[in-house]
């Protein structure tokens, strides 16, 4: 399963994420962006149970103009929507084996 | 066995290729952290990754602070001293500011443009061939540079211990003090100190004509709120903190050389000449999130310049701290040592624009001028689904499909 990475500069939010993967292995960081104001990100494996939630949070931050940014092999995901972690969570299924003959 | 924390976020925020880090290299400079972390009493640890995002930073994971160095920035800022050090005109730094903004874009998912991007540096790579011009200056350019990258880093470790490094601390409020007072001089001091300046100063433009530049710009007020900016940079807590992060690091930089019997004037220039690297690389980074409109009150320019201009007092200040250990006591002669000192960073400053900040801007103002990267990066994007589509394949290459044949361009990713 992949790792993903939400940055989030309001730290209710980042707690919420975090504690949305609660009882799994999210855990939350703190860096300083660049105009000083601290920005959470929390990394967290992402199952398809965790999709919904993380879409909420994420939206809402938009939505209200607050810092996001959502990253998954270091590449940033733009647009975030069911859809597209749906297709993340597939692509990064290991190819099935074939049947031995 | 799972992987630590803090390889879960280096996995998760950065696109990074494990097996090309070269720990060994560092070695030395991450004991040093190390050992003065433990003399300080903060728990700092290092990471060294090799990724495509070109990022230095640092991240509080639990009770420790992760320090992450990218050795990848250090390979980018070789190749500009190569270009420093060998080219004549910025036509070579245009060529590989596309191969990095190339990478940029595919970062932040804006793969169509980064294909564009990609292809122009494909085409042009040839300008980047080396000549091997003073490969010893470049190495000391280099290595100079990763250090001070490395140790400014770690400052920010350090900075929120306020009972630590006082001395540092002190010489930010000079620097800060003397900056504000020369960006709070009166017109008529401004151009007399015009008048008075040494070539170098004004980048050997014709004296006169400058002189009835500035002058036209203050009457006019056209600069006024880039000059505000300053100010406003200069009164901001962030920037002091950068700044102290830059006198820390440029003062174990100066240690270090002291203490190897090195060239310390070649160590200081190199410091100088690296942080105009790191603000083309910086600008360039910003790229995704830049508008054609420049607002002054956020854009980096001024932040950085006035950093820069810290710096450069600090480098003078170490100079003349280097005079006075050689046993040079003649005050008249360590002024004009240090005054000659200051000339050379302003040629350094100069060839600088010449051979690689005015690539950055180049690049990037053509490119965001009236969405004109969107423009070039579907015509481009039409084309190469065409070509693929001339061969056996019938469906669309997807989006990461088209991030893989921009980096597979670059040269970061291989078949």
């Amino acid at each position: 399963m992949p790792q993903i990475a939400i940055e989030i500069a309001e730290r209710a939010a980042a707690t919420e994420l975090e504690a949305l993967a609660q009882g799994s292995d999210a855990f939350l960081s703190e860096r300083q962006g660049m105009d000083g104001v601290a920005l959470f990100t929390v990394i967290l494996t992402l199952t398809p149970v965790l999709v919904g939630g993380i879409v909420k949070i994420v939206q809402a931050q938009i939505k209200a103009k607050k810092h996001v940014h959502v990253k998954v092999r270091g590449i940033e995901i733009r647009g975030v929507s069911e859809e597209a972690l749906i297709r993340i969570l597939k692509t990064s299924l290991p190819p099935s084996k074939k049947r031995k003959k | 066995m799972s992987a630590s924390p803090v390889d879960r976020y280096i996995d998760a925020t950065r696109l990074h290729l494990r097996g090309r880090v070269q720990q060994h290299y560092y070695a030395e400079s991450v004991k040093r952290i190390r050992d003065l972390a433990a003399h300080f009493g903060v728990a700092v640890d290092v990471k060294i990754v090799y990724s495509l995002s070109r990022r230095v930073e640092h991240v509080k994971i639990g009770e420790v602070l992760w320090l992450v160095y990218d050795q990848y920035m250090g390979q980018s800022v070789n190749l500009l001293n190569r270009l420093f050090v060998e080219a004549a005109d910025i036509e070579p730094a245009i060529v590989y500011f596309h191969k990095v903004l190339a990478e940029r874009l595919v970062e932040v998912s804006m793969v169509d443009e980064a294909i564009h991007c990609a292809l122009v540096y494909r085409n042009g790579r040839d300008a980047l061939m080396g000549r091997a011009v003073d490969e010893r200056w470049r190495a000391v350019l280099t290595s100079t540079h990763e250090r001070f990258m490395l140790f400014h880093e770690f400052g920010h470790c350090l900075y929120g211990q306020p009972q630590i490094l006082s001395h540092v601390r002190e010489q930010v409020e000079q620097l800060i003090e003397h900056q504000i007072a020369s960006k709070t001089r009166t017109p008529s001091q401004i151009l007399a100190d015009v008048r008075s300046a040494p070539p170098a100063a004004i980048h050997h433009q014709d004296p006169q004509a400058f002189y009835k530049d500035t002058q036209r710009r203050l009457e006019s007020g056209e600069d006024l709120k880039f000059h505000a900016a300053l100010l406003a940079s200069l009164a901001d807590e962030q920037i002091r903190q950068e700044i102290f992060c830059d006198v820390f690091a440029a003062d174990l930089v100066w240690t270090e050389t002291a203490l190897n019997g090195l060239n310390r004037v070649e160590t200081l220039r190199a410091v100088y000449i690296g942080f105009y690297h790191l603000q083309a690389l910086e600008y360039l980074r910003r790229f995704p999130y830049l508008s054609s409109q420049v607002d002054w009150s956020t854009d980096n320019t001024p932040r950085m310049q006035v950093r820069s201009h810290c710096l450069r007092w600090h480098l003078v200040f170490l100079f003349q701290a280097s005079l006075i250990e050689d046993g040079v006591k003649d005050k008249a002669e360590i002024e004009a040592a240090a005054s000659a000192f200051d000339i050379q960073l302003m040629e350094d400053q100069k060839k600088c624009y010449e051979t690689v900040n005015d690539g950055a801007m180049n690049v990037c103002d053509s490119l965001r001028r009236e969405g004109y990267i969107r423009k070039l990066g579907e015509a481009t994007a039409r084309e190469i689904e065409a070509t693929v589509r001339k061969g056996k394949r019938a469906r669309r290459l997807s989006e990461t499909e088209f991030g893989q044949v921009a980096l597979l361009m670059t040269g970061w990713a291989s078949r």
